[in-house]
């Protein structure tokens, strides 16, 4: 496939993705650059389904690294493989001491993590490094090297170079604030909630058959209850499952749509909310 | 490629620009913008600048205001036939029956129906005409503008207008949005005069208006007021995030096997030196007292969204809230969401007795509580701004706090030149303290929280 921006809306398409005009422009300058693409928005807006969808699309090997509180690199980047290190030393007996040290600090014992993995990759991969918010300042200055050389340094190994420029999406939540040095060696995306026909063609791509006037309807009442204050406004994944479920139910009966509430709203209290404004909402 | 030439000079002139306004922008991300329009042509100019230079709403804020008052000092001045023709239309949409019409109300309906351009011209035209009667800051003046179009009627009205049904979620936030854009006009118009009639250095102008962390918090517009809250949750949660991996060593420790295996090999696989793991730090202990009378009222808010973004990350965290008696909120902070546990405390008043801040008999009372607190093992965290109404200060009471307290920091909203104006008395508390900060504004704020240890 040429990449192009029009050329990635149809193939995003084609696996069930409505990407934007704007997404995939900045995805496809993201790719001719060899950047790494910084996603953030709100929760169930599609960040991390990007970059699975893209994985597909460039026919790529899909490489997921989920960050958390206390990430490190040995579960990021890269670990020795001891057990097999003391092994091995135990397996050839006494030798010279700087024969033996070359033998195991190299390749051979090294545990590659999602990072390195992805940088080592004959064929080019697709990194996913998701949720990077939840991770520690500590993490994103480990990345630093990584996204802009893309090089590692094993200090034992040396310098590993890419042997090929992943496409790299990192994503966040916008939960804290991510680092300049960070921002400033990525191309930046902010995927909001999608307006009204955007997401009457992501509930299409999954639900082909609905009938345009009800979907319009159902999405209207959605585009309202995300404006109000609420917990967790519901995110397109949401509004897909609640579609899905009032199908199975009654798709007439307006108490079913309430009992169907439940896909869409996570939070008690949102629910409540809802309910209890149904008549100005449902309009 | 004339045109590529002209955008990228005033690209640069206004990465430049916000430079000088303390919102940094590398080279390395201009040279970006660069690449990104030659790829995808200057027509794609919105979205290359927005993922290449844009990456968070403070600096698209910025831009934006920036990118508009470049246009609006371009834009010619209404004819004076123009401007008679601006009058007569005003006067036709205030002679509808609308909300807030009668009088200038009636200017404010008619700029809702008009394109961007025509707003700012007819903004400019009438502000222009009533500026010399115009005083304070560009906030103030703002205010004394909106008052001219009777903004906060229509505002009623229209609040009014929803809540009984009359109008359309729809047609409410649409309104809303439009209401937005004069808004903004009379701001870059006001902007503008400034700088055109006063005289007034840009940069300082500007840094003081538009930079959303160098404005003083009672300056802080309603948009403005949520950009930084938003700013203030992300540095709690940055804050949460660093302290919750202290570790140091200690001797009594467990043996870690890999790291000893590791060590191990360096001697042909014998452990000489046993690795040990490393001791979790607990992380400190933190007493916040904060100063809720009306005087710190904003920055209270914004210190209390801090202590609630970090409060879910900590175990021990008690919170205090106090005008003239402490009163403690720990509980709403853990299990009520942020906006419904600020809104308990403004509508509670156990917490104020006379109405006015009592220094004094507020540390007497904290130190009624500090067995209570496992003081010896906290950090006491004072936010307010020292302004004492004149009463006894009993710095004895501090002094005791201070014993019991492995440190006491203050957080003083007012800016340093004046802490020993008037009822403050910061300079007579300062000798019990082992910081005060002082944080007028967002920046200000990052830094002393940044700096805490």
């Amino acid at each position: 496939m040429q990449v192009t921006p029009d050329n990635l809306k149809r193939e995003f398409l084609e696996k069930g993705y409505w990407l934007n005009e704007e997404a995939a422009k900045v995805l496809y300058l993201a790719i001719l650059m060899e950047k790494p693409l910084l996603v953030e928005g709100p929760a169930g807006t599609g960040k991390t389904m990007l970059g699975e969808v893209l994985a597909g699309v460039m026919g790529s090997d899909l490489i997921r690294l989920q960050c958390y509180e206390g990430i490190d690199e040995s579960k990021a980047l890269f670990e020795w493989d001891y057990a097999r290190q003391l092994l091995y030393i135990q397996s050839v007996g006494s030798g010279r001491w700087e024969e033996l040290e070359a033998e195991i600090y190299s390749e051979k014992f090294l545990l590659p993590r999602p990072l390195l993995k992805a940088i080592t990759s004959q064929q080019k991969a697709t990194l996913i490094i998701d949720e990077i918010d939840k991770s520690d300042e500590e993490f994103e200055s480990l990345l630093l090297e990584l996204l802009s050389q893309w090089q590692v340094s094993i200090p034992q190994l040396g310098t590993v170079y890419a042997a090929t420029v992943p496409y790299v999406i990192i994503t966040s939540n916008n939960q804290r604030r991510l680092s300049e040095a960070l921002k400033r060696r990525c191309l930046y995306l902010y995927l909001d909630y999608p307006q009204l026909a955007e997401e009457l063609a992501a509930v299409r791509c999954h639900i082909p058959e609905i009938e345009e006037q009800f979907a319009v309807k159902l999405l209207q009442f959605v585009q309202r209850v995300r404006r109000r204050e609420l917990i967790k406004p519901p995110g397109t994944a949401e509004t897909i499952d609640w579609i899905k479920a009032i199908r199975r139910l009654d798709e007439d009966d307006e108490e079913s749509m309430k009992t169907a509430l439940a896909a869409l709203l996570k939070e008690q209290k949102d629910l409540e909310k809802v309910k209890s404004d149904w008549k100005r909402l449902w309009g | 490629m004339g045109l590529a030439a002209m955008q990228w000079q005033e690209i640069i002139e206004l990465v430049r620009l916000m430079r000088d306004l303390d919102v940094h922008i590398a080279p390395s991300e201009a040279a970006d913008c660069l690449t990104g329009l030659q790829l995808l042509g200057e027509e794609n100019y919105e979205t290359v600048i927005r993922a290449t230079l844009l990456k968070d709403a403070v600096k698209r804020d910025l831009w934006y205001k920036l990118q508009d008052l470049r246009s609006l000092m371009k834009l010619p001045d209404f004819t004076d036939k123009q401007a008679e023709n601006v009058s007569t239309a005003a006067l036709d949409g205030g002679g509808q029956e609308k909300p807030g019409s009668g009088g200038a109300g009636g200017d404010l309906h008619y700029l809702l129906t008009c394109s961007r351009d025509h707003i700012f011209r007819h903004v400019k035209s009438m502000v222009a005409a009533q500026y010399q009667q115009l005083d304070g800051t560009i906030t103030e003046q703002v205010k004394q503008v909106k008052r001219h179009y009777n903004w906060f009627m229509v505002l009623r009205k229209l609040e009014h207008e929803r809540e009984t049904g009359q109008i359309s979620e729809y047609r409410y936030l649409n309104t809303m949005e439009k209401l937005r854009h004069v808004e903004n006009a009379i701001e870059l118009v006001l902007v503008q005069l400034n700088l055109e009639q006063k005289g007034c250095d840009m940069i300082n102008c500007l840094k003081e208006h538009w930079n959303v962390t160098e404005k003083n918090w009672i300056n802080l517009s309603q948009v403005e007021m949520q950009q930084v809250k938003q700013l203030v949750v992300k540095l709690g949660r940055k804050l949460a995030v660093r302290y919750s991996q202290k570790y140091k060593t200690g001797a009594h420790r467990k043996i870690l096997l890999r790291p000893t295996f590791q060590q191990a090999l360096k001697h042909h696989g014998l452990p000489i030196k046993l690795v040990k793991g490393r001791r979790r730090v607990g992380k400190p202990r933190l007493v916040i007292l904060c100063d809720v009378s009306r005087s710190v009222a904003r920055f209270t808010h914004f210190m209390l969204t801090l202590v609630y973004s970090f409060q879910t990350k900590y175990r021990q965290v008690r919170s205090f809230v106090f005008v003239d008696h402490p009163v403690e909120v720990t509980r709403w902070f853990r299990e009520l969401p942020l906006e419904e546990a600020l809104q308990k405390i403004n509508n509670n008043t156990l917490f104020s007795w006379s109405g006015f801040s009592d220094f004094g008999n507020v540390f007497f009372e904290m130190n009624n509580l500090v067995s209570y607190l496992d003081a010896q093992r906290s950090h006491l965290i004072i936010v307010a701004d020292a302004r004492n109404n004149w009463k006894a200060p009993r710095l004895d009471q501090l002094e005791r706090l201070r014993r019991s307290f492995k440190k006491i920091w203050w957080f003083n909203p007012l800016p340093e030149e004046q802490w020993d104006q008037e009822d403050c008395l910061m300079s007579l508390f300062m000798p019990y303290l082992d910081r005060a900060f002082a944080c007028p504004n967002y920046r200000a704020l990052a830094g002393a929280v940044a700096g805490l240890r």
